[in-house]
């Protein structure tokens, strides 16, 4: 792996500690991420996922271990935080919540605005994000933010996080209520930005299908640990790791496992539907 | 289903007010019943209009045009509103804006407190419905505390607690992972196979497929109707409407690209493998094997 821009190690974090509702959140993570990866985050609800990555952009300060993204230590009491925000967006799970100005320009525009660009600059950059998520800078940037559908806040949320020109994006359930359509083309987006922009992404998802198609490793977390990572060939080609971490699969792969248990021969780790439909063709043919 | 609707939704239009000159129309004339005891399913895309309908259904949103009637009562009827709500149950997307109280008990007993049942049946109920999403250990945490699919679970169990004879889900589903997602459903086909009506609005098709029947939407009209097994085998209409097919049809007509005997109407996992199963069985009963 080239140069991590992401390490964390060792990281554990405990909610209300010592109050009788203590809860441990997460225990002993290391995970390491290489610049222009993609990675998914999953694991059941109440896994440590979301957050381990709020640490990412120092939403959460470690308590125990260390988190270090392209060379700030999240962990130092003397941390510029602006700066480490600069590097690591975060497109929260309902970012609906982080739409607060009238119009779609000026909610895109309010991040690099608040950090002192000149006008000039903000309106390129505020472009620049509206298209790359696909909405017209020209027809949307007057539009009121309150109208717009699901799928659109959605893209509008994701544009203010990158026209802050992050060079790590952190995104909780991407798709997470969104119409297939929408999904699809988000989820292009996002490929997009990974492949052409070189952008680090990091997502947490439990769509399996999302994580088939977009992730090049997966990390599984269980019970606040990260027990196992892998590609996810690796991750839904086993069948001990889906069991024991309670990890949905896609439906190809669920499809691939109700044959094997029948005892045909099929490669479980053919998770795209393309390549499931193939292993059932070659299966009649055989 | 010869008997009567529980649900009757009359020629509905309706429009959210952006201000005094500006509405923005999201119904159209529409037209639905649901009768007791069915699943129906509700999809669309983003802006369709189907979340709308759904909030019609117990009188959240009430027509600007049309009438909608839960067992008679028009939703109009301010008053009866209360008796609307106790048949028709409904819970939502966010979970975060559904849980009032600072303990899991306390939050899903809420709405029993409010309407006063007395306080053995109320734990009586509150057991029953924690126990019915798998939360039970839950009960004495704060709910801001758990994840967003244990809250969300949390939000059913306090509509479940409320025992509606129908449940409207408005993508409740769409917040939970995968795990969490195939509890809820099995929570849901149990109360289903007890008798409880079911409208599901999802963006999952896979759920849409488990349904009785489904209606699409879009722009606010009613584009489609019918069986899943009806709906789901007009992929091209699908995609016009931004909208899929579940995954095991879309397998099923790769494979019938390449395999013309194998079907291509299948909506099912299972059904795929049985087919699978129908296909290399009558070879290996043709080669004498």
């Amino acid at each position: 792996m080239s140069q991590p821009i992401i390490e964390v190690r060792n990281l554990s974090h405990v909610y209300m500690q010592n109050t009788p509702l203590e809860h441990r959140a997460l225990t002993d993570v290391t995970m390491q991420v290489a610049a222009g990866e993609c990675i998914a985050i999953i694991g059941h609800t109440g896994s440590g996922k979301s957050t381990l990555i709020q640490h990412l952009n120092g939403l959460i300060r470690p308590q125990s271990g260390t988190v270090i993204v392209n060379g700030l230590d999240v962990s130092h009491p003397k941390l510029d935080v602006k700066a480490l925000r600069r590097q690591v967006g975060l497109v929260f799970q309902n970012p609906e919540d982080q739409i607060f100005e009238k119009l779609v320009g000026d909610d895109v525009a309010y991040g690099p605005f608040k950090m002192g660009l000149p006008l000039e600059e903000v309106r390129r950059r505020v472009q620049w994000a509206m298209e790359l998520v696909g909405l017209s800078f020209q027809e949307m940037k007057d539009r009121p933010t309150f109208a717009l559908s699901g799928g659109q806040k959605r893209k509008v949320a994701l544009a203010g996080v990158l026209a802050l020109a992050p060079k790590v994006l952190v995104l909780d359930e991407p798709t997470a209520g969104l119409d297939p359509r929408s999904r699809s083309e988000l989820l292009e987006r996002i490929r997009r930005l990974n492949r052409e922009e070189g952008l680090t992404v990091i997502f947490v998802s439990h769509n399996m299908e999302e994580v088939a198609r977009l992730a090049d490793r997966v990390y599984v977390m269980a019970d606040g640990r990260a027990v196992c990572e892998g590609t996810p060939r690796d991750i839904f080609g086993s069948q001990e790791i889906l069991r024991a971490h309670r990890i949905g699969t896609p439906e190809s792969v669920d499809i691939l496992y109700r044959l094997r248990d029948q005892g045909y021969p099929v490669d479980v780790g053919a998770y795209r539907v393309e390549e499931a439909a193939d292993q059932i063709v070659t299966l009649i043919r055989q | 289903m010869t008997n009567e609707p529980l649900i009757r939704v009359e020629n509905v239009s309706f429009s959210y007010q952006v201000n005094q000159e500006q509405h923005i129309p999201v119904l159209h004339g529409v037209s639905l019943e649901v009768y007791p005891g069915e699943h129906l399913a509700i999809i669309g895309h983003n802006g369709s209009g189907k979340s709308t309908i759904s909030k019609h259904l117990n009188g959240i949103l009430t027509p600007r045009e049309g009438d909608v009637w839960v067992n008679g009562i028009n939703t109009r009827d301010k008053k009866r509103m209360h008796e609307i709500r106790s048949q028709v149950g409904m819970v939502f997307q966010h979970p975060d804006n559904q849980i009032v109280a600072t303990i899991v008990e306390e939050d899903v007993a809420f709405g029993l407190e409010n309407i006063g049942v007395p306080p053995e049946e109320m734990k009586q109920r509150v057991d029953f419905a924690l126990e019915a999403v798998g939360m039970s250990a839950f009960r004495h945490r704060p709910p801001h505390h758990l994840s967003g699919g244990q809250k969300q679970r949390i939000a059913i169990a306090g509509v479940l607690a409320m025992k509606p004879r129908c449940l409207v889900m408005d993508e409740a589903t769409s917040m939970l992972d995968s795990c969490g997602r195939q509890e809820i459903l099995a929570v849901v086909r149990r109360l289903h196979r007890e008798g409880m009506t079911i409208v599901n609005v999802t963006h999952h098709m896979s759920e849409a497929a488990a349904a009785d029947r489904v209606i699409v939407m879009e722009g606010g009209r009613i584009a489609l109707e019918g069986t899943p097994r009806d709906v789901f085998a007009q992929h091209e209409r699908l995609r016009e409407l931004h909208l899929d097919v579940p995954d095991a049809s879309r397998i099923a007509a790769w494979v019938h690209r390449e395999v013309p005997a194998f079907s291509p109407a299948l909506i099912h996992n299972e059904e795929v493998v049985a087919e699978v199963n129908r296909l290399t069985i009558k070879r290996a009963e043709a080669s004498g094997s």
